[in-house]
Formats: C-alpha cells, sequence, structure tokens
C-alpha cells in the first residue's frame, strides 16, 4: 500500500515526540537548572539529549586536552619543569618558546620564561606525552574565547603556574576526577 | 509550429552550498532541469598536507592525518601509523591492535550515520534523522574523549601502539553501545528504508556500474553497491582483521538506495566486529616504549586500509632522516568524486545533490 513505509517511519518520529515530554516531566518543575550537570546521558536513556549549555555544563573527562598547564610540585613547592625545551622541539606548530634561568631554585633547574601561544596550539598533546618531569598537563578550561586576538591567548609562566595550580592541586595529570569546567 | 530554439545553460553550484559538504564547486550544464555535464573544481581547502608532512618528523605527523578525514579520524590515523610500521619494522603489542580495531570499527559507525543522516537531509528531510544519527555519534565521540582526550581529533595511535590504556569506564560503556546500536539502526530502517518517497528518489538515480566502478578505481561503499563485493578487509587483510567474523554488503544495482542500504548493512557489520574485539581483548601493554628520535631505514613503503569512505593509503618514502622525504596520500573521497560527472549526465538538477550525498565525499580529504 503506498504510504505505509511512511506511517511507519511517523510511529518511530511519534515515539520520539513523546519521549521527550516524558523525559521532561521527570525533571519537574524546570527543564534545567543554572548549575553544572555532573552525569552525561546514557545509552540506553531516551528523551531529550541536548544540554542546555550556558546554564548546564557537562563536566570534562579526566583526560580531556585543553590549553597547558605547568604542574607544580606540591612538596617543594615550585615547578616540576626543568626548562629542557622537549617540548618547544616536539611541538609541530611551533607554539612553545622555553628558556631555562642560570641559577637553580632547590637544587633544581628552573624555566625562567615560558612562552605558550594558544593562538597556533592544535591541542595534540605531543609535549605533555614527551615531557620527562611530567611538568605538564591539559588543564579542562573550555571557554577560551577573548575579546581580542594576538597577546590574550599567549599565556606566560606565571599565567601557566596559575592554571595548574588552580585545576591541578596535586600536581599531576591526567587529573584525578571529572573536572567541572569553570 | 516551429521548432523552439534551446540552448543549454551553464550555472555554478557552490562552493558555498550546503549540500556541497564543504567548500566544492561543480559547473552544471544545463539542458531545462536536465544534466548536461558536470565539472567539479576542487581545491578551495588546499591547505599543503602533503608538504607539511614532509616538514614534520615521523612522529608528529599523527595529528595531522586526523584533519584529512575529520569524521573518521581514526582510520587516518591508523593507516598512517601501519605503514610507518610497516616501513620500520615494528610490531605493535597485542592489546594495541585489538584497542586500534575497536576505535577504527567504532569509527565506520559514526562515518555511515552521518553519511545516511546528510544523504536524507539532501533528499529534504530536514534534520530528523541527522540528529537522531547525530545523537549516537555524540556517544561515540564521548569514547573517544574518555580515551584520547579529544572528540574530534583523538591523536590516539602512536607508532607501536596506542598513546594511552583504555579508561575504566569505557569497556562497560562500549559494550552497552554495541548492544544498544543494532536496535537502533532497526529503528532508522523503520523510519527509512520503506519510505516511499525515499525509494522513488534514490531508485536508479545515479547508477553505476560495476565496470565503469572499477575502471574509476572507486572503492568502499561505492564500489559494493555496484555489485563488486571487494573489501579490502577480506581482500587482504592488514592488522588482525583475519581474526573476525563479518560478511562484506554488497548490492546490485548501483544506485543511491543501494549505498544506503550498503551502509546500513556495514554498521551492522561492524558493531559485530567491535564485539567480536571486546571479547577477546587480551590484557598486557598498550605501547612499545616511546623514543624521542625516531628513524626508520631507507626504503619507501605503501599501505593501504579500508577506511570508512574506501581505500585510504599512505606512500611514504624515507632517507633514513627523522623526516619523511615523500608523504602521498591516497584519499578514498577523492578518488570516489571523480566518478561523479558520470553518475549525474541525464539526471535532474535536484537529483545531483543526492548522488553527492551517497558518494560521502568529506572535502578535508578531498583537497588535502
Amino acid at each position: 500500500m503506498l504510504g505505509f513505509g511512511i506511517l511507519k517511519g511517523m510511529s518511530v518520529t511519534l515515539r520520539r515526540f513523546v519521549d521527550t515530554y516524558v523525559g521532561d516531566l521527570g525533571k519537574f518543575p524546570w527543564r534545567y537548572r543554572s548549575r553544572p550537570v555532573y552525569k552525561r546521558m546514557g545509552i540506553t536513556e531516551r528523551g531529550a539529549f541536548t544540554i542546555q549549555y550556558p546554564e548546564e555544563r557537562v563536566a570534562m573527562f579526566p583526560r580531556y586536552r585543553g590549553p597547558l598547564m605547568l604542574l607544580t610540585d606540591p612538596e617543594k613547592g615550585i615547578t616540576r619543569c626543568i626548562g629542557c625545551g622537549l617540548c618547544e622541539r616536539t611541538c609541530p606548530t611551533e607554539s612553545i618558546k622555553v628558556t631555562r634561568a642560570e641559577e637553580k631554585v632547590d637544587d633544581q633547574r628552573v624555566p625562567e620564561t615560558y612562552e605558550y601561544d594558544m593562538n597556533t596550539c592544535m591541542f595534540c598533546g605531543f609535549c605533555v606525552q614527551i615531557c620527562p618531569q611530567d611538568a605538564l598537563g591539559h588543564s579542562p578550561e573550555l571557554e577560551m574565547g577573548t575579546y581580542s586576538k594576538g597577546d590574550a591567548l599567549i599565556l606566560n609562566l606565571d599565567q601557566m603556574l596559575e592554571l595548574g595550580r588552580k585545576h591541578a592541586p596535586g600536581g599531576v595529570w591526567p587529573l584525578e576526577k571529572e573536572a567541572e569546567p569553570s | 509550429m516551429t521548432e523552439l530554439k534551446t540552448e543549454t545553460i551553464t550555472i555554478n553550484m557552490g562552493p558555498q552550498h550546503p549540500s556541497t559538504h564543504g567548500v566544492f564547486r561543480l559547473i552544471l550544464t544545463l539542458d531545462g532541469e536536465t544534466v548536461v555535464d558536470v565539472e567539479p573544481v576542487v581545491g578551495y581547502l588546499h591547505r599543503n598536507h602533503e608538504k607539511i608532512g614532509e616538514k614534520n618528523n615521523w612522529i608528529q605527523n599523527t595529528p595531522f592525518t586526523d584533519r584529512l578525514d575529520y569524521i573518521s579520524p581514526m582510520s587516518n590515523e591508523f593507516a598512517y601509523v601501519l605503514a610507518v610500521e610497516k616501513l620500520a619494522e615494528i610490531e605493535p603489542p597485542e592489546r594495541a591492535k585489538y584497542i586500534r580495531i575497536i576505535m577504527v570499527e567504532l569509527n565506520r559507525i559514526v562515518n555511515h550515520m552521518i553519511a545516511v543522516g546528510f544523504l536524507l537531509n539532501e533528499l529534504g528531510c530536514f534534520f530528523t534523522p541527522m540528529f537522531y544519527c547525530l545523537r549516537w555519534r555524540e556517544l561515540v565521540v564521548d569514547l573517544y574523549e574518555m580515551t584520547a582526550g579529544s572528540r574530534m581529533m583523538p591523536n590516539y595511535f602512536w607508532i607501536g601502539g596506542v598513546s594511552a590504556d583504555l579508561p575504566e569506564k569505557f569497556l562497560p560503556e562500549c559494550k552497552e553501545f554495541v548492544d544498544a546500536v543494532p536496535g537502533f539502526i532497526d529503528e532508522l530502517e523503520r523510519l527509512l528504508t520503506d519510505n516511499e518517497i525515499l525509494q522513488m528518489r534514490c531508485r536508479n538515480v545515479g547508477v553505476l556500474p560495476p565496470d565503469v566502478a572499477v575502471e574509476y578505481g572507486c572503492t568502499g561503499p561505492l564500489l559494493r553497491a555496484s555489485g563488486v563485493p571487494y573489501d579490502i578487509r577480506k581482500a587482504e587483510p592488514y592488522s588482525i582483521y583475519d581474526r573476525f567474523d563479518f560478511d562484506i554488503a554488497a548490492g546490485t544495482v548501483g544506485d543511491v538506495l543501494d549505498r544506503y542500504l550498503v551502509r546500513i548493512a556495514e554498521m551492522r557489520q561492524s558493531a559485530k566486529i567491535v564485539e567480536q574485539a571486546l571479547r577477546d581483548l587480551p590484557e598486557g601493554e598498550t605501547a612499545t616504549p616511546k623514543k624521542r628520535k625516531f628513524r626508520p631505514p631507507e626504503g619507501d613503503v605503501y599501505h593501504r586500509i579500508e577506511a570508512p569512505k574506501g581505500e585510504l593509503g599512505f606512500y611514504l618514502v624515507s632517507d633514513g632522516s627523522e623526516n619523511p622525504y615523500r608523504y602521498k596520500i591516497r584519499a578514498p573521497s577523492f578518488v570516489n568524486l571523480q566518478s561523479l560527472p558520470y553518475m549525474c549526465r541525464g539526471h535532474k538538477i535536484a537529483d545531483v545533490v543526492i548522488i553527492i550525498g551517497s558518494i560521502d565525499i568529506t572535502m578535508g580529504e578531498v583537497d588535502r
């Protein structure tokens, strides 16, 4: 019968349509709330799959590759980075520039300057993988938008240490748990 | 009544056209609404990929291959990594091999879902099947993000293994996904396959006979839909594909409907392969120790895999240094696209759009 296939298809869309509203009823009285959601939707769950983004936020996986941060050794209180420059050499897009300080701090070499250019970074993660001191990590930052291009996205040593203290107080990457985006 | 004097008109379709899957221009010669000739113009997305590949060293090239066919990044990495491993004679650990198969086959499911979804978009069924499919793609990219750290550009495969072991939550979630996906494909078929409008629009449109498909060098679902059961996973098993039990889907006529049906059937087969790989997944190491400097011996190598879109091959020449001397890609979309003028001739202009959709091209791969 002509049109039977269309009707069969419409039964699927109708079911989805009903599912959406049934799913909403479970969230009564608010469709979404102004707080982060920590759970992604399961595979077998039905209903609306979308997230009301600025109000609802999904937690980032511990291995999520965001902008780089320099990790601080919680025992020594200084960065683990020894300024060897391997990250600079392994970077495919030449986004990292690092120089080593003359003097040692706490019997450890430290970087003098560290410049990380987020404009050209492609978040491949080679620098983190290659670092012999495990001093680099990916921060779970999600919103990297700025009002000006150029310098705003170039992070220096202090800014990267700040990111590290904020997101990885334990000084390890991958992070221990799923991180709530700031 | 005197004969009306008619002449053909030439119009541009694209480069900015929503149904050309990127920046792709077609010069159409039309006789009324019938297509007389089609001239594809490619190159709008050219970004010097192969030359950058010669500048990078062997290890640095992997994230760049993600950007070729951005719908199926894992397959691109797989082809490159296998080519380098063949050149340098590196054997990855068993667990890494199985993880790679899981990732690549999940990628095939995602790619075909996107292909089917966009085909329906182009048929005029705006976004309903597309979003049903995208929801399932989202679940797979979540699995990628959990494992590799990035949704679309995972950079997960290393030369000699994979970059990290699977996280704890991966195996149960992947199992749940693979168990649930055939149900979704059934639902998708219930929604679409018997639909009379889809059948009318797709049947006997863009027919590509098997001999012509072989002459043009088409591979992948496009070739199989024409009735040639050629799949590199079976014809020339690479990695560990000889250990899995799966069938090759093949069409009969070679029209748009057959390509749609072949993709649906391949999704089921891929789910079957992932299920077997999850069952057999061994314990152990996931990577050979990573070297900071990697210098393969002199020589050249060509390695090809069955990417979701067709035969993806990497031809690499090494002169014994840190960088490839030559880095050449045989991209399936580019080769499959050659058959477009043949398929479009004689059809209506509205059919051009669905024929492009049925080839399933990604411009990132065509232009490189």
